[in-house]
């Protein structure tokens, strides 16, 4: 189904639009959540999240790129869900586990200069993107938001494991030089 | 909060075009039940075209049986090489019943061949075990042929390359320098050359891979379901409409549609794949020409084609002509543990479910040669009512020809 349509349904409160999204996009989530968590069922749980977050955000919100939109949430949540698994393996770290899961309650209190940092450094990291090479460009997305190894990049786009990985460097450089140049983060 | 910490958070927030771009750019040749269901949507684009003439027989063009192949007297020893870390996923197939796994190959078992031709895989080299240095003449001859065939003036294309610009290859030869180092060799490379003309990219890599992505995706005619998941019936018929639409690209003699999968996500969705194959002549060209000389077609998530792929493997350089033993021999083979797979350890004779000839033609093989691949039910993977389908290779040339038959090991070889 057309992503708009899908949307429409969330704007309408159908059920249906859940429905879709998962026939739609839950090989897509999953495989992102189960680059970070590495669990297949860990990463059915966090597709199934995904859809309730959307349900509770659209509306308002109406994504101009539900797949992207989706993704982003699915990657949170893995992100989280790893943190939560991190700070339960170190043993004993209840409160870094407590602070984990009420995370989500205290989202909203950032300082107006971290809200500032924040979007300087998403701003710098999209004009960067924008100037990297489509290939070096699909490389290192895949490699930093959908968080691929190495191996798997190398495998779909038909590169050697060294082409993705001089190419990474690379593109590691050019950021640190670009990031360096708008006076974000270092 | 740690910097790279920071960074991978804010990588969140990138614009959702590149996430979309990354995502659409993928190909896979085998459906992963590690990496769950993004490599089953994957494309499956191993393709060829323009194969030459590579059996040692001249081409029989009167009937199937015409001028089969004959084993070489003395060929040489083939040397399989270390195929462990190649990066290989899980190759299994759900299905209800493996009669759903379906494919064109023109294989089957009461054929009576005896020998088939190997080939030494020249982009592989046999001394470092790396790719070789690509050979920019004949990418940029490639890509040009594949401009003419899809209409593009060659005379006015402009030749792009990856190379990395200049001061880049300074900045990075600095960073060297700063810690005592020089840049190793060869790493600033070419990978792949391109052009950029109207709706189309056409991109052709060191192993003469060429990806031509349709700029926007085209939309077929109504009557058309292009889609991830449409029936067998609706993939066939795009099929139909693709081969004559494409018909230079394609540039194959006798293109047969090769209506390919018929296995399921996880999600239970069944789906099915598009490529061609040149069926003129004999039954070892058509072997050769279904696992060498393909030309494939994807849909994006719309449901319009977006990329069309060719592979022409250099076949160039035959090793030999060998003696082929029998499915019934092959299946022996396996049961002794004589095979390569990605699935755990051979479940037993009685799971054994289909057999078809095949061959490996990965980048990475050290030589292309004839295998029998065997599908073999895994009871322990059945997953949602879904049966799961491993495959195994068995070398399909005689033994005695082979310095390093594989022997399961108790892991992924």
């Amino acid at each position: 189904m057309d992503d708009k349509r899908i949307i429409e349904l969330f704007w309408a409160r159908s059920e249906q639009a859940i429905t879709e999204t998962a026939n739609k996009y839950q090989k897509q989530l999953c495989f992102l959540s189960y680059n970070i968590l590495g669990d297949k069922e860990d990463s059915e749980e966090c597709a199934n999240d995904t859809y309730l977050r959307a349900w509770n955000s659209i509306p308002p919100k109406r994504p101009e790129c539900l797949r992207g939109f989706l993704l982003k949430i699915a990657r949170n949540l893995s992100l989280n869900k790893l943190k939560l698994y991190t700070a339960q393996k170190r043993g004993g770290g209840q409160t870094e586990l407590a602070l984990c899961e009420l995370e989500e309650c205290v989202s909203s209190d950032i300082s107006v200069e971290e809200e500032a940092e924040a979007h300087f450094l998403k701003e710098a990291i999209n004009q960067f993107l924008a100037e990297l090479p489509k290939k070096a460009r699909i490389i290192f997305v895949r490699r930093y938001f959908y968080l691929c190894s190495v191996a798997d990049i190398a495998k779909g786009l038909s590169l050697t494991e060294s082409d993705v990985k001089s190419t990474l460097f690379r593109a590691r450089n050019k950021l640190k030089l670009h990031l360096e140049k708008e006076g974000v983060f270092i | 909060m740690k910097k790279n910490q920071e960074l991978l958070l804010a990588m969140n927030e990138i614009d959702e075009k590149y996430i979309e771009e990354a995502s659409t750019f993928k190909k896979a040749k085998k459906i992963s039940i590690a990496k769950l269901s993004a490599i089953a949507a994957a494309i499956v684009l191993i393709c060829g075209a323009g194969l030459s003439i590579y059996l040692s027989a001249p081409l029989g063009k009167n009937g199937l049986y015409d001028n089969l192949p004959k084993a070489d007297e003395n060929p040489p020893i083939i040397e399989i090489g270390d195929i462990t870390n190649l990066g290989m996923g899980f190759e299994g197939y759900l299905a209800n019943d493996v009669s759903e796994l379906v494919n064109a190959n023109p294989w089957s078992e009461d054929m009576n061949i005896e020998a088939l031709p190997v080939f030494e895989n020249t982009y592989y080299d046999k001394s470092s075990g790396n790719p070789k240095k690509p050979d920019f003449e004949a990418m940029e001859q490639r890509l040009l042929e594949i401009c003419e065939r899809m209409g593009v003036d060659s005379k006015d294309v402009v030749i792009q390359n990856n190379y990395p610009p200049e001061d880049v290859i300074k900045d990075i030869t600095e960073k060297f320098q700063s810690i005592g180092q020089s840049v190793p060799p060869e790493f600033f490379s070419i990978s792949c050359v391109y052009v950029v003309a109207d709706g189309i990219e056409i991109t052709v890599d060191s192993n003469l891979e060429t990806q031509i992505d349709f700029k926007p995706a085209i939309k077929l005619p109504e009557k058309y379901n292009f889609a991830h998941f449409a029936s067998y019936e609706e993939t066939s018929s795009v099929g139909e409409y693709l081969k004559k639409e494409y018909k230079d690209l394609i540039g194959i003699k006798n293109p047969t549609a090769d209506i390919y999968g018929g296995d399921y996500t996880y999600s239970g969705d069944q789906g099915y794949k598009i490529q061609f194959f040149d069926n003129e002549g004999n039954i070892a060209e058509n072997i050769i020409n279904y696992n060498f000389n393909r030309v494939s077609f994807a849909c994006n998530d719309s449901g319009a084609l977006f990329i069309a792929r060719i592979a022409k493997p250099d076949l160039s350089k035959k090793i030999g002509t060998y003696p082929i033993i029998s499915a019934e021999e092959a299946r022996k083979l396996l049961t002794e543990g004589k095979y390569i797979t990605t699935c755990d350890k051979f479940p037993g004779e009685e799971y054994i479910r289909k057999t078809e000839l095949v061959y490996r033609e990965g980048k990475y093989e050290k030589v292309y040669m004839p295998y029998y691949r065997i599908l073999v039910e895994l009871p322990e993977l059945k997953s949602g009512g879904l049966n799961c389908y491993g495959a195994y290779y068995v070398p399909a040339v005689k033994e005695e020809y082979i310095s390093d038959m594989p022997l399961w090991d108790g892991s992924f070889n």
